[in-house]
């Protein structure tokens, strides 16, 4: 069965245009805003201040490793897509009506794909690394793997429930453009916090907190209570679609 | 033509959840995208403390001390004031050298009142033009599929030109979406944006511009394929990619050479140009229109060969 | 009424037509028959000038606009009601408003959808598609109509009411090009008959009698069925 699922994802080529986009996106948008992300002020006097200057000797973190970090995590959500369309593909074609143990169906399913995402972290962080020099610790990396848990389950929820194709992948998209649009993929977060309103509704999205620990993380700031707020989020969820996804499995899901 | 034109629009009015998708929705996004995209010149600034100093020019930003090295590792350039009681600044924290920001605060008249930015139009205006541009999509959609089921057969062998037909359909489709783009520019002046160099009338006329290029395009995208499926390809394959080069998700301003030269071969680029300078570019323009207009014919006899 | 000489019609490499001659005659219903790929539409789309082609095509009093054409899809607008759907095509004629509404509630009558006449397209049966499909190629008055698989996907009831009435109007004198897969509509219906395989007119002629000499070659009952199997094996009688 695994060996079906992995078979299914190397020989489907939108796992490869998936997988590439974080790097593609990170380098258009963040070339678009590189100059904006400088702040420069129109006019500038000479500088004489009377109050003490405390200069800030930390990593400051260019448009490219915002964008890289902010377009990685949202992919990984959007990959719930890939997972939805394979779920939903086999009920379609009614294969899933002959699964005797369809939790371990769905298992496999989960696992193979996870694989795929940890695949996706793992190219992006090379081509990262080598091209923009990012380097990225330990604990963005965990909080990175994180992320395709509660996105594969929610894309197998999906997936479960939907009755067409059209309605899956509108569904997932809209829900996961919204989320990707409140959480800085294609406003950055620095840039979202400074607008009126949106300072608030960032906090929407799953993503705005997992950038902002990673960022935080890069520039070797404390994580705070956020750390927590994101665990308990990852669990939650993960806790509440698996126990939607039992429910939809015990309820029937032929179409 | 007008019977065309009404019973396209009644059609479109009887077609369930239309006024959701293609009124409420555009405006719903086109509003939160304007709000985010309101990239602003006016440098950020956070300050620590209970009450931030007045400046001119200045956003001011309070964050808790704990926040303080993270807003300055994520924005370049930027400063962090710790104020007293009085909003006096006590103390700088700032990301770079020679900060050009200190004197700008230091020299602030403290008289002056509390600064708030209007939001500029000019930041966010591309994401609407992106829309107006693909907004024939839905003609398009419409076209293809009267294509196929014999519709527009029928209409070309009656008395009744195509040509006349597809401008009624088109008038239609255009009136609709300049509903729309009016509520939206209705919403930008009570909010009191900012609409730089322009006014509203300069703005409904490269609004309506931009949708006949619109227009040109999709007819012609109409004649050409067969499946309406590929409308959306052509929409988020080539205009989307191009319209990203022209400032549809950032301000043209910030863009590197590289992208602004990408711009020039787009429509949103000389539009939105248009709309900043409060100037239209004539020349440009009357090129896309002329371009659009050829477009329109070579569609419609496209469609009229049905092969 | 329409004289097609010399046809010519080809997809890429396929020949859809081959050289096709024929004259069709005032105050006759005609069925073309023929398999899959026989060249039926592309015959239909030459004569409706959907398609370029090769050849010569006259209309003898008759003009394009007064062909009425019912294609298999359903050519009609889902979002309008049945009596807009009727205005629309017979503003597209450029008839009066007022004859045009009465003309449409008159078709509308006549095919039983006058209950349904509010009611959006989108929402009618199957069936009363079809009606629909119909009656909106019959609101200019034409002297032609043209029929793709009108019946196509729908009960026997509605079936037969359409057969009925166009039946009805052939009766009124109206000429009928009738192209269908069901062989029992085709003899019902049509007067004469058109065989086609691979793009080529390989038999033509009044049903009745085609049918007759059939029965007399085989010294069976035979019906149209029977010939059209006989035609296509290249039989004896063929």
């Amino acid at each position: 069965m695994l060996k079906k699922e992995i078979k299914g994802i190397v020989k489907n080529p939108i796992y490869y245009i998936v997988m590439m986009l974080p790097f593609i996106i990170t380098f258009i948008m963040s070339e678009g805003t590189k100059n904006y992300l400088l702040q420069r002020p129109e006019f500038t006097h000479k500088l004489n201040a009377t109050r003490e200057i405390v200069l800030y000797s930390g990593q400051i973190l260019d448009a490219k490793i915002q964008f890289a970090v902010s377009e990685l995590n949202f992919m990984l959500l959007m990959a719930s897509i890939l997972i939805g369309l394979s779920v939903f593909e086999e009920r379609r074609l009614h294969i899933w009506d002959r699964i005797v143990d369809k939790r371990k169906f769905v298992l496999v399913k989960f696992f193979a794909h996870y694989g795929f995402s940890v695949v996706m972290i793992v190219f992006n962080l090379v081509l990262f690394a080598i091209i923009f020099g990012m380097q990225t610790p330990l604990k963005s990396i965990l909080i990175l793997l994180s992320m395709p848990i509660v996105s594969m389950l929610f894309g197998i929820l999906i997936g479960l429930i939907v009755q067409n194709r059209a309605m899956l992948s509108n569904t997932i998209l809209m829900i996961v453009m919204f989320m990707g649009f409140f959480g800085g993929a294609l406003s950055l977060t620095s840039v979202l916090s400074n607008t009126k309103f949106m300072n608030v509704l960032m906090y929407i999205s799953p993503l705005t907190i997992a950038n902002k620990l990673i960022y935080k993380d890069l520039i070797n700031v404390n994580m705070g209570r956020e750390l927590f707020i994101w665990i308990v989020f990852i669990l939650g969820f993960a806790g509440l679609f698996t126990c939607f996804i039992e429910r939809r499995m015990k309820n029937g899901t032929v179409i | 033509m007008v019977q065309s034109f009404n019973f396209t629009f009644k059609a479109l009015k009887n077609t369930k959840g239309f006024i959701v998708s293609m009124i409420i929705m555009p405006i719903f996004m086109i509003l939160l995208v304007s709000i985010t995209l309101a990239y602003s010149k006016v440098p950020t600034v956070a300050y620590i403390g209970e009450k931030a100093p007045n400046v001119t020019n200045i956003k001011m930003m309070k964050i808790e001390e704990k926040e303080k090295d993270y807003f300055l590792g994520i924005s370049q350039g930027t400063l962090v004031i710790k104020t007293n009681s009085e909003g006096e600044v006590e103390k700088y924290y700032s990301s770079i050298e020679n900060n050009p920001l200190i004197p700008l605060i230091e020299n602030a008249d403290k008289n002056t009142k509390a600064f708030t930015e209007r939001p500029n139009i000019n930041y966010s205006i591309g994401t609407m033009l992106f829309k107006l541009l693909t907004a024939a999509g839905l003609l398009a959609t419409v076209l293809i599929q009267e294509k196929g089921n014999g519709i527009i057969l029928r209409v070309k062998n009656s008395k009744t030109k195509l040509s006349t037909y597809i401008l009624g359909k088109s008038l239609a489709i255009m009136f609709v979406y300049e509903i729309a783009t009016l509520a939206i520019l209705m919403f930008y002046k009570f909010a009191n944006y900012d609409f730089g160099k322009s006014n509203v009338v300069d703005l409904g006329i490269i609004f309506t511009i931009a949708l006949l290029i619109s227009t040109g395009i999709y007819i012609f995208v109409a004649g050409l394929i067969k499946n309406e499926g590929l409308i959306w390809g052509i929409s988020s394959g080539i205009i989307f990619p191009l319209g990203i080069c022209s400032g549809i998700l950032f301000p043209i301003e910030y863009m590197p050479e590289w992208m602004k030269a990408i711009a020039h071969i787009s429509p949103l680029y000389y539009l939105q140009i248009s709309v900043i300078n409060g100037k239209i570019e004539v020349l440009p323009i009357c090129f896309m229109l002329m371009a659009s207009f050829l477009l329109t014919m070579v569609g419609i006899k496209q469609l009229a060969k049905q092969e | 009424m329409i004289e097609l000489k010399h046809i010519m019609k080809s997809y890429k490499k396929l020949l859809a037509l081959a050289d096709f001659s024929y004259s069709f005659e005032n105050e006759n219903a005609y069925g073309i028959l023929g398999v899959n790929g026989a060249g039926k539409s592309t015959l239909i789309n030459c004569i409706t000038k959907n398609i370029s082609f090769q050849g010569e095509l006259k209309f003898v009093d008759l003009s394009i606009w007064e062909i009425g054409y019912v294609p298999q899809e359903l050519a009609i607008y889902p979002e309008l009601s049945v009596l807009d759907n009727l205005l629309f095509f017979a503003s597209t004629y450029k008839m009066e408003k007022k004859y045009a509404r009465e003309r449409s509630l008159e078709l509308i009558e006549k095919v039983g959808l006058k209950e349904k006449i509010s009611t959006m397209a989108k929402d009618l049966s199957g069936g009363m598609k079809r009606k629909l499909n119909l009656i909106t190629a019959l609101v200019h008055g034409p002297k032609l109509l043209i029929c793709d698989e009108v019946c196509v996907g729908i009960d026997p009831i509605s079936r037969n009411e359409i057969l009925e009435y166009l039946k009805e109007l052939k009766n009124e004198g109206l000429n009928i090009i009738y192209t269908s897969h069901y062989l029992d509509e085709v003899e019902f219906l049509c007067n004469k008959i058109i065989f086609l395989n691979k793009g080529k007119l390989i038999l033509e002629g009044d049903t009745k009698e085609l049918i007759a000499k059939m029965s007399e070659v085989t010294h069976e009952k035979s019906n149209l069925s029977d010939l059209f199997m006989q035609v296509l094996r290249g039989g004896e009688y063929a």
